[in-house]
């Protein structure tokens, strides 16, 4: 395994972290204990959950994924080897909280609180807010779309979006690192960090906490892969100059990176044989066709998709770390040898020939 | 005409910003003055140049532009009627004062005041830094790719504070960035704010069709921030006006002098959305070059639209855009292109 500092902290994270969104819905109890123990085995340190999981996101499975492993560190005694990341909700979840704005004082203590009880533990290494509350572009859409009413509905992910807030109406930069410090200072988390984030979003918490000496955050976590790299454009520039860098989600895909979708195959228990309805956002014709090139390149390269697509992410410069995910051990495996894969300067230079010419189809 | 506030400022600028970095080679002194007497009285009192002008730039033709400009001024006596926006170039020509990092003092300095000259004023409405010193990703660079070893560059509280002092002085009224990335945008505007120094009014970044990659994550900042974008190659280099498509390359047109320098926008991707968007505009009953611009002027995000020409016929059809409104469906049909087919010429 290879490790990274998270941030300006001194922690040092795997650079693939344990994904465990699947745990509680595809992934029963016992399958998601195997999966953590053979990934410590492995040398990741480093296991992402979040209070809304697992998913595809519903009321009876709110939760499910933090209950798992907050068992497995009970039943393991392994509390004090992983470096432990979970999130608060944004706004627009019903069952959770009401689906209104959540980072507030008030919610945030209940966030907390029932994610340490289910988690089994009284302290979470990376606190990160799931997505803004704010109007802004994350989970699919690719242009900012400015609204100056209220009230305006979107869909994003399949969540109802009618309670997210507005221009207006959501917590401050600052009220949001103020209570977090509180938290800090409990003891509670130790660390903090955005994920669905914007330039503005991300650039607006930094010059916050710069101005006022509040925690500064240590990481962001936002999709990451080889048909979605927007985060080159204008994030990466400020988490490399700002010492702030990506927790990669996605990097598969939702598995359209594995090269199992494609040629129109829909396998039976793959996510999107599933829940085909729910992840619609990687169903794009350009999708398909830059994942045929990449999968071309990766046979020429004597490499699987899988392997050469993480491998890409984990290459990064302002990668922190790599979060993976699967519903097999075989799976598993794979996504976690792709520590071991080096991409030569020509493989990349071919990856980067061809999202030039393929740049971004699924934001 | 219609007007919008320049940034945080009472400006009233017009949405139709006349660029003019074709006089001094394509276009003589005669058609540039022939291009602000018709600009001027369809309304527009927004003008914009840089040092570096004419383009391409080659040392012959620097402030070329600036000086037609000025003597327009003197001639017509219109300096007052202009909002003049120009630019201190960024590094890499070794004959703008030998070609390293500009953005110090003297630098500046030594800019600006020979600006004044060629334009012969004494005060330049909006000055703006023409591309970063700092490694980042512009002129056609879609990702950033970081540079452990990079040259040290002058920090953003150090140029405010230079600039400060030239609006003190009264030879510049108002700041802007160009080619700038979401990073620099917010470096600038939080500096301002923690050091109580000027606030930047505008960015100049590309915007159109084939690039509307400041939808991403600069037009959030723009919004929120209240910094709009003033939006330039609006026809990406003419690509837009669709006399290039189908491999025709008119004998006078920037591709036909200049292809070797500009390859910015010629793409396989380019030329197949060029195409589609040709084919939603024929079926709209209007001209691609209508199409693109009133687009780009109907973004909420834009402070102004720069637009360029090289004939009179051109300039015209630019600056009619203004009268053309897209409809919601005609909206959604274009971003659905640019969705099939998301900014191939960054």
């Amino acid at each position: 395994m290879k490790f990274k500092k998270l941030g300006n902290t001194d922690i040092d994270v795997s650079l693939i972290c344990l994904g465990t969104m699947n745990m509680g819905e595809q992934n029963t109890q016992e399958e998601s204990f195997e999966q953590m123990d053979y990934s410590l085995e492995k040398g990741v340190n480093f296991f992402d959950t979040a209070e809304v999981y697992a998913v595809p996101p519903r009321k009876e499975t709110q939760g499910k994924s933090e209950e798992i492993i907050g068992n497995w560190f009970m039943e393991k005694k392994k509390r004090d080897k992983i470096i432990l990341a979970t999130k608060c909700v944004g706004a627009g979840v019903d069952w959770i909280r009401g689906g209104g704005n959540q980072f507030s004082e008030k919610n945030f203590t209940q966030a907390i609180e029932g994610s340490l009880k289910r988690l089994k533990t009284d302290y979470i290494d990376l606190y990160q807010l799931h997505w803004p509350e704010r109007n802004t572009n994350f989970f699919g859409t690719r242009d900012y779309d400015h609204k100056t009413a209220d009230g305006v509905e979107l869909e994003f992910d399949g969540i109802d979006s009618s309670k997210k807030a507005e221009h207006g109406g959501w917590n401050s930069f600052e009220s949001i690192l103020k209570v977090l410090k509180k938290f800090i200072t409990q003891g509670k988390i130790r660390h903090i960090g955005v994920s669905n984030e914007t330039p503005w979003g991300f650039g607006k918490y930094l010059e916050v906490s710069e101005k006022l000496n509040l925690p500064k955050i240590v990481s962001v976590q936002n999709p990451y892969n080889l048909l979605n790299r927007s985060y080159d454009i204008g994030m990466s520039e400020i988490s490399c100059r700002e010492n702030v860098g990506l927790l990669a989600y996605s990097p598969l895909a939702i598995g359209y990176l594995s090269g199992k979708y494609r040629e129109n195959k829909i396998p039976e228990k793959s996510r999107i044989g599933l829940f085909g309805q729910f992840w619609t956002r990687y169903k794009e014709p350009a999708a398909i066709r830059a994942t045929d090139e990449y999968f071309n390149l990766a046979k020429d390269s004597g490499v699987s998709l899988t392997q050469m697509a993480l491998a890409f992410v984990n290459s990064r410069p302002f990668m922190t770390s790599n979060i993976i995910g699967a519903t097999t051990m075989e799976q598993l495996k794979e996504n976690i040898g792709s520590v071991d894969v080096d991409l030569s300067k020509e493989i990349i230079e071919k990856i980067n020939l061809i999202h030039s010419n393929n740049p971004n189809p699924t934001p | 005409m219609k007007y919008k506030k320049l940034g945080a400022t009472n400006l009233e600028v017009s949405l139709i910003c006349l660029g003019t970095m074709t006089w001094g080679q394509q276009n003589s002194e005669s058609d540039g003055f022939a291009q602000m007497d018709y600009a001027l009285e369809k309304g527009i009192n927004f003008f914009d140049t840089a040092e570096l002008y004419a383009t391409p730039p080659m040392d012959h033709s620097y402030g070329k532009t600036e000086k037609i400009i000025g003597n327009w001024f003197v001639e017509k006596k219109n300096r007052h009627k202009i909002i003049l926006g120009s630019k201190i170039a960024g590094p890499g020509f070794k004959w703008i004062r030998g070609g390293g990092n500009e953005y110090c003092e003297k630098g500046l300095e030594t800019a600006l005041d020979e600006s004044l000259k060629r334009l012969r004023t004494d005060y330049i409405d909006i000055y703006q830094l023409h591309w970063p010193e700092r490694n980042t990703n512009y002129f056609g660079k879609l990702d950033y790719q970081h540079d452990e070893n990079e040259k040290k560059w002058h920090e953003f509280d150090s140029v405010l504070k230079i600039l400060g002092k030239f609006i003190k002085q009264g030879k510049i009224r108002h700041i802007g960035i160009s080619n700038e990335t979401p990073y620099g945008f917010s470096k600038y505007l939080e500096s301002a704010k923690i050091h109580n120094l000027p606030r930047i009014v505008s960015v100049q970044n590309p915007y159109n069709f084939l690039n509307r990659t400041y939808d991403v994550g600069m037009s959030e900042i723009s919004m929120r921030e209240n910094v709009g974008l003033l939006a330039y190659s609006p026809l990406a280099f003419g690509y837009l006006s669709g006399k290039y498509i189908n491999g025709e390359m008119p004998k006078n047109s920037r591709m036909g002098l200049y292809a070797d320098i500009w390859g910015r926008y010629r793409k396989k991707k380019a030329y197949e959305a060029v195409e589609e968007y040709y084919k939603l505009s024929k079926k709209k009953n209007m001209s691609l070059t209508h199409m693109a611009l009133a687009y780009v002027n109907s973004r909420p995000f834009v402070t102004s639209n720069i637009i360029g020409a090289t004939t009179m016929g051109q300039l015209k059809e630019n600056i009619e855009s203004i009268n053309v409104n897209l409809d919601k469906k005609t909206i959604d049909e274009i971003n659905l292109i640019h969705q099939n087919n998301p900014n191939p010429a960054p």
